[in-house]
Order: C-alpha cells, then structure tokens, then sequence
C-alpha cells in the first residue's frame, strides 16, 4: 500500500487483511520481489504509480484516483503503463476485486471511463478526415477563427484581402457541413482539430 | 484573370506642407479607391511589432489610420534599412537635387498632376540624378530597396490574385516600378483613378 496519508495506509491494509489477503506498507522505490500488487494513492499525481510497473512489470499496480482523472491523458497513460484504476466512488468491494484481478495480470477500468475513452478516440478520425476535406489556408482560417478573430484581423495577419478570407470562411464552412463560423469552430473543438486551450 | 493594381505616388513629409495633396486629400483618395490591399512602403518587421512611429507622416496619420476604421489591410512591402546617407560634396549635390524634387511638388501640387505620367518621368529623372551623384552605397540600397518592394508585391498578387491592389511609395519610386510591374504576367497596371 502507498499513500502518504498514515490513516488511509493502515485503514486500506487492514481491510485487505481481513478479507484473507496479505498487505504491507510499501515504503516507495521499486516493489519488492515478494509484492504481487501495489495499491497507489494517486492524488493529481500517477508518476509513481507509472514509475513502479515501468520498474517492474510483473507487479500489479490498481490506482485509488480522484477526480483529477477526470482528464482522460492521464487515464490513458496509466492504462498504457499497465496500471488498474478504481474511482473515487470505488467500495470495498471493488477494491477487493480489483487487486485479485491485478494479482492475475489483468487490468480493471471503470465503465464510464472506459466509454469516454472509446468516445474520444471514435471522434479521432472525424479530426484526421476533416484535416483531408480542408485546404492550408482553410485550416489556417479556422485556427484563426477558433482564436476568436474577426474576418479584417485574420485577413491583415494573413496580409489577404477581407473578401478573400470571407471566401475562405464559406468554404471551409461548406465543406464541414456546418452554417456558420461559430459552427466551423464548435466542431473542430469538439473533434479535436482545434485543441480546447492552448 | 488578372490582377489590378494601381500605384500611387507620395510625398513624404510634403503632405504636411501646406500642398494641395495634403493628409486629408491622400486619406479621402485612398478611402475612395478602396482598395482590397494596399501594398505600402513601410518595413514589415516594424509593422509586425506595431512600431509605427518611425514611419513617414502619409502612414502614421492618413494612410494606417485609414485601414484601422476599413475593410482595407495594409501590406508592408519596403525593407526595413534606411538609406545610408552620402558624405562631402555628394552630400552638397543631393541637397540640391532633393530641393529640386521639393519645389516640382510643391509647383504640381496636386494628387493628379503628382500622378501624371509626365511628372512621374521627371520625378524618376530627378531621383536617378540623386542615386547617381550619391555614389556606391546609395546606388546599392535604391537598388536593392526596389527589388524588395517589387518581391513583396508579386508575393501580395500571387496570394490573392483576385485583390484590388493598390501601391504607395514614393513619388519617385513610382515610375520604375509601374514599368517593373507590367512586366509580370496576369498584372493589369492601371492608373489610381481606374482602380
């Protein structure tokens, strides 16, 4: 068990013990050969839980996370390192059964995670499809228009005419289906070929 | 298609001499004409870093103002060095032709006559004289001065051929490079009038 917190270490390993299963406090660094799992108190931080299954990839590692999972690049690179992760609202229950499971090598996602992580990679290729559809300076345009300017602001930076650019703007909103810039920029957010903050 | 631009000449601080072609006629010209982008002689690192301070009076008071308040977008197209100035008796002889140059504008007075043809010819003739009499140094930069103003403006024409373009520069500028510019396919040259 690592946590920096004493009361969640010997609470958590006292409940292990008592459903039968051996537990230890882990005192950081690599596991030790005798650990099959490590249970890690990931606030804000899942370095070291990633830090122990790159230093030894037959421990099972299961992430107590808390909401600062809700960002799905971190989920994600706790599961590509191999780690399993309970959510906050996690019971007893399913803690027991995540680290039997992690004891086996299997890793445990909770469901709603699972299916915003397929959510954003499904959108993935609406993003790589729309890159084709749209020209240089289309694409251009719309990272203009996502940074909130005006049609005179993006033809004086681009040094084109503002008919121009208003040409631009129709076509690329054409080509995306949509009926207005607004509409062009939502879409390309919520694809994920424009990012959400810079 | 091809691609309409007009060249019109200035003249610097003599705008603010009490000339006919004073600030408020170049502006009113300019917001006329409406041009969809115009190609003027300032350096585009200083128009980049919004430095318009070091800039000639046409542009720090009429001309950028102008396309602040319009649908017209200022391309910068001259280089950013300045003229090196001439030394001894080439610097006497300048000052004579420069005084020259003044007087045939202050004389023509106008926007139109300072954009005929004919004073187009003496203002080239006048500034050939002074690149001339200012040796080596000063030759290099007009020339090279030219050379990036006529690449900066085919590079404004092949981004958006479909633009009105209108070009300012120096009165004495204008000539030689109305002669440059016909000699680009898909340029239709035109007075500034026509544009």
């Amino acid at each position: 068990m690592l946590s920096r917190r004493a009361v969640v270490r010997e609470a958590l390993i006292a409940l292990v013990r008592q459903a039968g299963l051996g537990a230890r406090e882990h005192t950081g660094g690599a596991a030790s050969s005798q650990s099959e799992v490590v249970l890690v108190e990931a606030v804000g931080d899942i370095s070291r839980a990633v830090a122990l299954r790159q230093s030894d990839p037959s421990v099972g590692v299961v992430v107590l996370s808390d909401d600062s999972l809700a960002d799905g690049g971190q989920a994600l690179a706790l599961i590509e390192a191999g780690c399993s992760i309970l959510p906050p609202e996690a019971t007893a229950h399913d803690l027991l059964y995540a680290l039997k499971a992690a004891a086996r090598g299997e890793i445990i996602i909770p469901p709603a995670l699972a299916r915003r992580l397929a959510r954003g990679r499904a959108a993935a290729p609406q993003a790589e499809a729309m890159v084709e559809l749209l020209s240089d300076r289309e694409r251009e345009i719309l990272a203009l228009l996502g940074a909130g300017m005006t049609n005179k602001a993006i033809a004086q930076r681009l040094y084109l005419s503002v008919r121009t650019v208003e040409g631009h703007v129709a076509s690329l909103c054409a080509k995306l289906g949509v009926h207005s810039r607004t509409e062009a920029v939502l879409l390309a957010l919520r694809t994920g070929l424009l990012p959400l903050f810079e | 298609m091809k691609t309409r631009v007009a060249v019109l000449g200035t003249v610097a601080d003599l705008h603010a001499a009490g000339i006919a072609y004073d600030l408020e006629t170049l502006t009113r010209l300019a917001d006329d004409l409406a041009p969809d982008l115009l190609c003027a002689q300032v350096p585009r690192d200083a128009w980049e870093r919004g430095e318009s301070g070091g800039f000639e009076v046409e542009y720090r008071e009429a001309l950028v103002p102008l396309a602040k308040v319009s649908d017209i977008v200022i391309v910068p197209v001259m280089t950013p060095s300045p003229e090196p100035p001439a030394v001894g008796w080439r610097r006497w002889l300048i000052g004579v032709v420069d005084r020259a140059f003044r007087w045939a504008v202050r004389t023509a007075s106008s926007p139109e006559i300072i954009n005929a043809g004919w004073f187009s010819h003496v203002c080239a003739v006048l500034c050939e004289l002074h690149i001339r009499l200012g040796g080596a140094l000063v030759r290099a930069w007009w020339e090279a001065s030219n050379r990036v103003v006529l690449e900066n403006l085919q590079a404004a024409i092949a981004r958006d051929p479909a633009a009105r373009v209108l070009v300012t520069v120096d009165c004495r500028r204008k000539h030689g490079l109305e002669r440059e510019l016909r000699r680009i396919a898909g340029v239709d040259v035109v007075p500034y009038h026509a544009l």
